[in-house]
């Protein structure tokens, strides 16, 4: 589904960022990414829901390479990858329910689906009760609950998520993890960057681990 | 006082956008960009500040064609034949008393089939033409008909001739007649005066297009600039509304939608204005003495051409909008 092979990124004619890194995450998948801060997960999750080309190498995604896809034809590609901002990204002027919605508009969405999936979703992840508050009103952990909302509102076949428990006590997070579990046994491709060692400990999916901009597989035991 | 008088004007300001246009809410599904009152640089007060001066430059240009097509209607339907007095040398026992010159005149003018109607203009009325340069005295003595000036005077006599629309008239003809009948008599038929009137007009309608011409080009680049500083403020929630799949022709309609309402609003704002002036220019032109100030107002009719302004500033504005913002992000990834 994604494969990167010798991919590297640099920031103009900074340094490396990401070097000769080989990915290959299968339809269905699910990954943990780790690695100290600065090792370049963000760089790497950039590459993965098509913000930046690499500066080297070659990345397919979902069948097709990237190098060679009209800039036309990404809108489509991107409306297939969720993903979960470590900043949220969510717009200040609109509310949860708006935010969460946005997704769904640009897609062209019949409006009278969008309200009814977005309440549901919402209630889900426990801010029924908050569906015309701004960003602003809502805590930290509810603008982590309402961007996770965002991202899996489309049913994306990929999802990537940056730090999606950051801002969340053990209950939520448990429940989050839970929701990732769901899609990921709904068919779709899940890759979660974390600084969270328990959660991944916790888990039996593999993890992916990135120094200093070079990507290597963990081998845990136990592990799948 | 300050902020009371804030106070006042931006209430005022916010009940006149809603008269004019449907709150916001009703009209911005899906705008992920914020409100119109997020949008930089007060894009509708610049244009309502264009419209007006479009609308006084459109007025400008109407009124001037308007009277200038008046004048030279009323010009070239007629003449002016222009009998000499007799000077002083000529009063001889057998010279010509005024009124056989007059007569003489009017045997040739009623012999040309191009002419409907000759009619003797009055000393009356020669003497209040005059008055301007001769004062009472020259209108009374003229307009006695007896003695003082107008026995010193050499005024000639005038004759205004109405022509035929269809009819057909060989003027070098008739001025020769007329010379050979009473010599010295001369024919204006205003073609000098009629000319550099209609070349004022020509000319003055002209600046009139081009000062709106330049103003539609000085609101699309306040349009441009503002669509620009838009994309500044706006950058994260457009790379976002990227990453989501937004094509550019979503984002930039959320930016030509905005454009748009603010143009409207502008254009309304500007021709509202511009409607208030142009009633206290016409107020206060009642009062001046219709003699002094040529009949410059266009008919309601004539003023229809106005009522386009607010939707020419909302197309123009969407037009730039839109192609600005798919302009930009065309460099985007």
């Amino acid at each position: 589904m994604v494969r990167f092979e010798n991919v590297g990124l640099r920031y103009g004619l900074g340094p490396e960022v990401l070097r000769d890194v080989y990915l290959d995450l299968g339809a269905g998948s699910f990954h943990f990414l780790t690695g100290p801060s600065g090792a370049g997960k963000s760089s790497l999750l950039r590459l993965l829901y098509l913000a930046q080309r690499p500066t080297r190498g070659r990345i397919s995604m979902f069948g097709r390479d990237i190098a060679t896809i009209p800039r036309a034809d990404l809108p489509a590609l991107r409306r297939q990858i969720g993903v979960v901002f470590q900043d949220f990204r969510l717009l200040p002027h609109l509310s949860a329910l708006d935010n969460v919605a946005l997704p769904l508009r640009v897609a062209g969405i019949d409006e009278g689906k969008v309200q009814e999936h977005v309440v549901e979703l919402l209630t889900w992840v426990g801010l029924g009760d908050h569906l015309d508050a701004k960003p602003a009103t809502l805590s930290g952990g509810q603008q982590q609950r309402v961007a996770i909302a965002r991202a899996v509102i489309t049913r994306p076949r990929m999802l990537l998520a940056d730090e999606p428990t950051g801002n969340v006590d053990d209950r939520i997070a448990l429940r989050l993890m839970h929701l990732f579990e769901e899609l990921h046994r709904l068919g779709t491709t899940v890759l979660i960057a974390t600084h969270n060692a328990s959660l991944v400990e916790r888990s039996r999916h593999p993890e992916l681990r990135l120094d200093a901009g070079q990507l290597s597989r963990v081998t845990r035991r136990g592990a799948a | 006082m300050a902020a009371l008088a804030a106070r006042l004007t931006g209430g005022a300001y916010q009940r006149l956008r809603d008269t004019l246009l449907p709150p916001e809410s009703a009209m911005r599904a899906g705008l992920a960009l914020g409100g119109d009152a997020d949008a930089p640089l007060h894009l509708d007060w610049i244009v309502a500040a264009m419209a007006f001066l479009a609308a006084l430059a459109l007025v400008g240009a109407l009124a001037t064609a308007d009277a200038a097509a008046r004048w030279r209607h009323g010009l070239t339907g007629n003449l002016t034949v222009e009998i000499p007095a007799a000077v002083s040398a000529d009063k001889g026992a057998g010279a010509a008393s005024p009124e056989e010159r007059l007569n003489r005149a009017f045997d040739v003018l009623r012999s040309e089939p191009g002419i409907t109607r000759a009619t003797p203009v009055t000393r009356q009325h020669i003497a209040e033409l005059l008055a301007p340069w001769l004062g009472d005295v020259g209108l009374g003595s003229l307009g006695s008909d007896a003695g003082g000036l107008a026995e010193s005077l050499p005024v000639p006599q005038l004759v205004d001739v109405t022509l035929n629309p269809d009819g057909h008239l060989d003027l070098a003809g008739l001025k020769q007649r007329l010379a050979a009948a009473v010599p010295g008599t001369t024919v204006d038929d205003h073609q000098l005066w009629v000319a550099d009137v209609v070349h004022l007009a020509r000319l003055a309608v002209g600046l009139a297009i081009a000062v709106v011409v330049l103003v539609a080009l000085t609101a699309i680049a306040a349009v441009v600039i503002a669509t620009r500083a838009g994309l500044a403020v706006h950058h994260e929630a457009i790379d976002l509304l990227h990453l989501i799949g937004a094509e550019d022709r979503y984002i930039a309609d959320q930016f030509a939608a905005q454009a748009t309402r603010l143009g409207l609003r502008g254009g309304l704002l500007g021709l509202l204005i511009a409607a208030l002036a142009l009633v206290a220019v016409g107020v206060a032109s009642q009062a001046v003495d219709p003699k002094l100030l040529p009949q410059l107002w266009p008919t309601v009719g004539e003023l229809l051409p106005l009522v386009l302004i607010p939707p020419a500033s909302a197309g123009l504005a969407w037009l730039t909008a839109r192609r600005t913002v798919l302009s930009a992000l065309k460099k985007k990834v």
